[in-house]
């Protein structure tokens, strides 16, 4: 432009190039203002389009009724049938074991409902549940006991497991009871991985036919991939639902208010029992927490019980935890016994079933 | 000037200097270094942050900065006439001001380097207005009116050099609001990222908090969130805008740096007075005419951007003023022989500068407020917040304000984000951010005292777990307890709406339980029979953990709830005759 | 225009090229100093990851320790495992002076005053029957002298112990009381069962084998080793010995059936030994009154129980009888003992004197009460209440 004024010299000349100028200049607004208009244009149509395109259209947003807006609840479920393997005919329905070696009494215990080989195959990836609600040191008898576990751990390796992961989601700071327990140095010193709760770790399990948790937050990430599910709890009072054994032990997977359970506690751990169907558990009755359970804290709650068993059936071993370990009157076996059975989930009369014991040292 | 050499020559960066010196000592000058210093204290205080916490402190100092801050110790020591634990360590930054000035400032710490970065990357100024930013001005004397209304508050018995000691400060912010945020995003980005098929593997482990169930969540972190970023974001409008007008620490070392050996010298008979020292000067301490010694942060940037190399780092020089022969004004003044070029003949200004009689009136200020707090209702004696519930092992309340400094150190390590930072309603103005607990968030972990062990300045005493339980060695003193569990029962299940619940026996951690029951049978309405355990307290054996009120289901006003009363630390909040006596 | 503001020094989103400095001249001395700075915070680095690798025990455990369950550390004299086979240990646990009671409160009184520094308490269960069970409360004693007496005052009468170089032993019952060095174990079983009785017999054995003994204090070799008294019946006295506030580390040795006693203790020398004789003699003689003389020596008849004691020195020793009831029996015991004493050898002589000051030396440092002479501190004389001194009750 400021070529242009630089040719000008005469005032005739000098207004042609101005009308020229004037014209151009008009032609470059209107062409400024088909430009603005066209973007206005597709604006407005692009933010027009979304709001009042019915709902299933391409890009709309429209949600007349709020319901596409709400929230939306995503569940997913265990495997059909839980990681259960059948038994095999001829082993016995208890496997128990007496003794100090908790090494061979575990070995023991195992193969008396048929041995490792038969329920974890080369390539699994084991989840290991164990009892770590307290943080309280493992002598206090309120976790399971970390030996126990660690051979545990041990053995579901030998049997060609590809990965243990140990998982509990604890009342007390997860890190704190891991820790304080034992169970975290042991369970890494046998070689199986520890997963600590963190607040993505949970989504909503739906479990069919569950009265309390149909739909409940679960501690999910361990169970990703995970072909079995052994439990391994430790023999303890309970101040509401009188024993904390293998069956109520599932509760430690699940997330959310569950503090509410308490209202119905024998319901929940019948759910409980529908919710995780194990591949098998282990009963760790090498301490029994004979009373001011489920916390403990003193020694003298704790007597050695030097026992574990071994069940597929959680029911019938938390029956023989309650009669033999804690030594109660079997005529008053707590109500979830009767509310877990009549849901066909176990056999809480340990006596009719056949129980191989054996004695180590 | 092209980075690429003439023929034969090395380029870039192994260049050697036009002066003949070797290539490193330009690359490796000073100021070089302190930028790796800077670097690694800011990681380093990042770094002891980051393991506050149960599984990886191991024995890290991880107070460490908040022990070396001078301005703890000082004001500690004004209030307590003691010198508490590790206190002492601030003479590892104090000794170093009185040789060389404020080092620490533009050095160590990780406060000022964060202020520094940010008006650094968001420098949009110009040259000239940069030299403009960086003149100094008069709002620089407020750090010493803040110092020493908060130094005269200390002497009186309330420690508030928290509120604005940098390292205080930042400790809190990155405690309750930039560490949560940190974790909210590493926990929320799988999940955010699930969708899109991605798999991205668990971060969780590089968490502030791993292994907290939840994710921490902190009182009034809007608060505390919106004053680190105002504070950084003055700097988009006055360079380090805290470290010059704010920081109380920095009033301190200003005021010590003034006795320092070295400082910055200007050599009259080369300075032109172009002012480019000001381009980059962190302190606005006037190099270019009479240095003003108690704001200058020793960054060194002036002598990096001095075009006649006339400022130099010196012992002690001593102003030659007196020695200047001739007229400065007509331009023919010399100085030993030399022609003085520069047209100010000042090189320093040794005091502070805060008038005496603004010192006066901030002594007075700080003589007022002391009975402006400690006549709140809150914090006297007389009207003590039931919810006051601080961490086991904290000292009597009013030592207790004679110590806090508000750094939250201690609400960082909690495992279950029970210590929150207290707001106005717990203990006023002068408790404000001092850690109290809420039970609604979290409970206090029964074998912990973590707390006790970061509390750099013993308001929250040393304690082990022997001594917080009561057992081993401390038998006979009974534990320590916070205060005590009641029940409300127009809201507890079993007592008001007889439904069986008792959460809270079941998590009552002491041995034996200090929540017991009363069996009773009951016949409700359409005649069913229910058997109730109806849950009472043993105020003797409640040592105030309050896992029974965060785990009670009545979630919103547990029905199970601890207040202060019976607290060990104080006689007058006692509950029961004997307790703790036996 | 576009291309002019960027190129422009005033709009920029970052600083570009912000460190060139414009100074001439470049100092080697800048690097000198950069390198001690960089040595500096290498020593910071170094320091803080030491420290972090050497964290503070006390901060991480509990009183109990949940790896290391009954550890070398916590198990003391207890060695490795006690537990025979088929019983199973049980977590051991530590008591001192301060918490004591906590284990055997209402009797912590009667172990203190022999010296008590600690207990180690544990149980053993049966793996046949868990509702057998052994306890065994193991007692540091600070002495053998204080352990054998503590293991005399709870024996009950008519049992003799089985006494070995280094130690006293008895079973009564469902029990095992042994002593061995400073240590006394009371291991007491829950039945009669033989399978409890076998469990006592080899922990026995266990014991002695985990516990270091020491030979037994020289006044078992003056009574049983020259008088021929069963060693079963002496017992030392370490306090207020016959409810005298000045008579300590007195050893006694019953000799008759009715009761009568010798007893011997060590003075400083001969003149001590004279005046602490007397002391005893005005003792005696506030309760009675003198009734005869034999060889040099008053016997004094206690009028409330119509004994006879009498007291002398003998070289650097005094020696004595009580409750005698007969004088010229009584009479012939002390003259056996007087000989026996005089051909001591000088080396028991300071011995004795050892053992004294250093059990002193140790309650000193403890400021125990037991030497301040408040009288109620010793139950343990075999269940026979001597009348006398300064007991009224």
């Amino acid at each position: 432009m400021s070529g242009d004024r630089k040719r000008v010299h005469s005032p005739a000349g000098r207004k042609d190039a101005d009308t020229a100028d004037a014209a151009r200049h008009r032609f470059e607004e209107r062409r400024a203002f088909l430009k603005r208009a066209g973007v206005a244009a597709v604006l407005a149509a692009g933010s027009t389009w979304p709001a009042l395109a019915p709902p299933g259209w391409i890009f709309s947003l429209r949600d007349p009724d709020g319901k596409r807006g709400a929230p939306k609840e995503k569940t997913f479920r265990l495997p059909e049938g839980g990681f259960i393997v059948e038994k095999p005919a001829t082993a016995a329905d208890l496997g128990v074991a007496r003794g100090t070696d908790i090494r061979a009494m575990i070995r023991s215990a195992v193969d008396g409902i048929g041995g490792i080989a038969h329920y974890i195959r080369k390539g699994d990836i084991v989840v290991v549940k164990p009892n770590v609600a307290f943080e309280r040191p493992a002598l206090l008898g309120a976790t399971t006991n970390p030996e126990v576990l660690a051979e545990l751990i041990r053995l579901v390796k030998e049997a060609g497991a590809s990965e243990v992961r140990v998982a509990d989601n604890p009342i007390e700071t997860p890190e704190n009871c891991f820790a304080r327990s034992g169970i975290r140095e042991a369970a890494l010193a046998a070689g199986a991985k520890v997963y600590l709760p963190s607040p993505a770790d949970f989504q909503v399990l739906n479990v069919p036919g569950a009265a309390l948790i149909e739909k409940w937050p679960f501690f999910r990430r361990p169970f990703k991939d995970a072909a079995k599910v052994i439990g391994v709890a430790p023999v303890k009072d309970h101040n509401l639902c009188g024993a904390s054994m293998t069956t109520k032990n599932w509760y430690g997977l699940l997330g959310g208010r569950r503090n509410q359970f308490h209202q119905k506690i024998d319901t929940i751990i019948a759910d409980l029992a529908l919710m995780l169907r194990p591949t098998f558990v282990l009963l760790d009755g090498t301490r029994v927490l004979f009373r001011s359970g489920p916390t403990g804290g003193s020694l003298s709650d704790v007597r050695p019980g030097r026992t574990v068993v071994a069940a597929v059936d959680s029911l019938a071993a938390d029956a023989f935890g309650w009669e033999d370990l804690l030594r109660r009157d079997p005529g008053r076996l707590p109500r979830y016994f009767a509310e877990t059975a009549k849901r066909g989930l176990g056999n809480p009369n340990w006596r009719e079933t056949v129980i191989r014991e054996t004695r180590i040292g | 000037m092209s980075d690429v050499g003439k023929m034969g020559r090395p380029s870039g960066l192994f260049r050697p200097n036009r002066d003949g010196t070797p290539w490193y000592a330009r690359v490796l000058r000073i100021t070089t270094t302190r930028i790796v210093a800077q670097t690694f204290f800011f990681t380093l205080f990042v770094f002891l942050l980051w393991v506050t916490w149960f599984s990886r402190m191991g024995g890290y100092p991880v107070s460490l900065f908040l022990e070396i801050d001078p301005l703890v110790g000082i004001a500690t020591a004004l209030s307590t006439h003691t010198v508490y634990r590790w206190l002492w360590r601030g003479l590892w930054v104090l000794v170093p001001t009185l040789v060389v000035g404020r080092v620490f400032c533009n050095w160590v710490c990780p406060y000022g380097t964060l202020h520094h970065f940010f008006a650094w990357v968001f420098n949009i100024r110009g040259n000239r207005n940069n030299i403009d930013k960086n003149r100094y001005r008069d709002a620089q004397q407020i750090k010493y009116i803040i110092l020493a209304i908060f130094l005269v508050l200390a002497l009186f018995g309330s420690l508030q050099i928290g509120l604005l000691d940098p390292i205080s400060l930042l400790v809190r912010s990155m405690t309750t609001t930039i560490a949560p945020a940190a974790d909210l995003a590493l926990i929320s980005l799988p999940g955010a990222l699930a969708d899109t098929g991605l798999r991205v593997p668990s971060l969780t482990f590089l968490s502030s908090s791993p292994g907290a169930a939840e994710q921490r969540v902190f009182a009034g972190a809007w608060f505390i969130g919106l004053t680190i970023i105002g504070l950084v974001g003055m700097n988009l409008v006055i360079p380090r805008f805290f470290c010059r007008v704010l920081c109380p620490l920095g009033a301190l070392l200003g005021v010590l740096s003034r006795f320092s050996l070295w400082r910055i010298d200007r050599d009259i008979t080369k300075c032109t007075d172009c002012d480019l020292c000001l381009k980059h000067c962190e302190g606005a301490s006037d190099p270019q005419g009479a240095l003003r010694k108690s704001e200058c942060f020793v960054c060194f940037n002036c002598i990096d951007d001095c075009p006649e190399d006339a400022l130099s780092f010196r012992a002690s020089p001593l102003p030659a003023t007196d020695r200047i022969r001739g007229s400065l004004r007509d331009g023919r003044a010399t100085l030993f022989g030399k022609k003085v070029i520069s047209r100010n003949a000042e090189t320093v200004v040794r005091h502070v500068d805060l008038p005496r009689r603004r010192w006066l009136f901030s002594a007075m200020a700080g003589v007022l407020a002391y009975p402006f707090l400690r006549l709140s209702r809150a914090v006297n004696k007389r009207g003590y917040s039931e919810k006051a519930i601080r961490p086991p092992g904290t000292v009597e309340e009013s030592e207790f304000l004679e110590r806090c400094i508000k750094c939250d150190q201690c609400i960082n390590v909690c495992p279950t984000n029970v210590l929150q930072p207290s707001l106005l309603a717990e203990a006023g103005l002068e408790g404000f951010w001092a850690p109290v607990m809420d039970f609604s968030v979290g409970f206090c972990q029964y074998n912990c005292v973590l707390c006790s062990e970061v509390c750099p300045t013993g308001a929250i005493r040393t304690i082990t777990t022997d001594e917080k339980l009561g057992s081993g060695r401390f038998a006979g003193n009974g534990p320590i307890r916070v205060g005590t569990a009641f029940f409300n029962r127009g809201r507890c299940l079993p007592w008001a709406m007889e439904t069986p619940c008792v959460v809270c026996e079941e998590v009552c951690p002491v041995s034996p339980k200090a929540i017991e029951t009363y069996r009773e049978q009951a016949v409700r309405s359409d005649g069913s029979k229910v058997i109730l355990n109806k849950p009472y307290i043993r105020p003797e054996l409640c040592i105030g953990c309050g896992i029974c009120e965060h785990e009670c289901p009545v979630m919103d006003d547990a029905a199970v709830y601890v207040t202060v009363a019976g607290e060990t630390r104080s006689k007058e909040r006692s509950l029961l005759l004997l307790q703790g006596e036996g | 225009m576009s291309s002019a503001r960027r190129n422009g020094n005033d709009d920029r989103v970052f600083v570009r090229n912000g460190r060139r400095p414009y100074r001439r001249s470049y100092s080697v001395a800048e690097v000198r100093w950069g390198a001690v700075v960089l040595v500096f915070l290498a020593l910071v680095f170094f320091w803080v990851a030491w420290k972090g690798g050497h964290p503070d025990p006390k901060l991480f455990t509990t009183g109990i320790d949940p790896l290391r369950p009954g550890s070398a550390a916590v198990r003391g004299p207890l060695g490795g495992s006690l537990a025979p086979a088929g019983w199973t240990e049980g977590a051991v646990s530590e008591y001192d002076t301060s918490n004591v009671y906590e284990k055997i409160d209402g009797r912590e009184d009667y172990y203190r005053a022999y010296g008590f520094e600690r207990l180690f308490f544990l149980t053993l269960t049966s793996d046949i029957d868990i509702a057998k069970t052994i306890d065994i409360e193991l007692f540091d004693l600070s002495t053998a002298a204080n352990a054998l007496g503590a293991y005399a005052g709870e024996r009950p009468g008519g049992i003799t112990p089985e006494i070995s170089s280094s130690g006293m032993a008895h079973v009564a019952r469902n029990a095992l009381f042994l002593t061995r060095g400073k240590y006394y174990a009371r291991v007491i079983g829950s039945d009669e069962s033989p399978q409890v009785l076998d469990a006592l017999a080899r922990l026995r054995t266990s014991l002695e084998g985990a516990i270091e003994g020491e030979p037994l204090p020289w006044a078992y070799a003056l009574f049983s080793g020259r008088l021929g008294i069963d060693p079963g019946k002496v017992t030392f006295l370490l306090g207020n010995a016959f409810s005298f506030d000045f008579a300590r580390y007195v050893y006694t040795a019953t000799v008759d059936d009715d009761g009568g006693r010798l007893f011997v203790s060590a003075a400083r020398d001969e003149d001590s030994a004279l005046t602490l004789a007397a002391r005893f003699n005005a003792g005696f003689l506030e309760y009675g009154k003198g009734e005869a003389v034999r060889d040099g020596v008053e016997w004094v008849r206690d009028r409330y129980i119509g004994r006879l004691a009498a007291c002398t020195a003998a070289g650097p020793w005094v020696i004595g009888m009580k409750g005698a009831v007969d004088l010229e029996r009584g009479a012939e015991e002390l003259a056996r003992l007087r000989s026996a004493v005089a051909l001591l050898p000088g080396e028991t002589h300071r011995l004795a004197l050892e053992e004294r000051r250093a059990d002193e030396s140790r309650r000193g440092a403890r400021a125990e009460g037991v030497e301040d002479g408040e009288g109620n501190l010793f139950p343990g004389e075999g269940g026979e209440t001597e009348r006398g001194g300064t007991d009224e009750r």
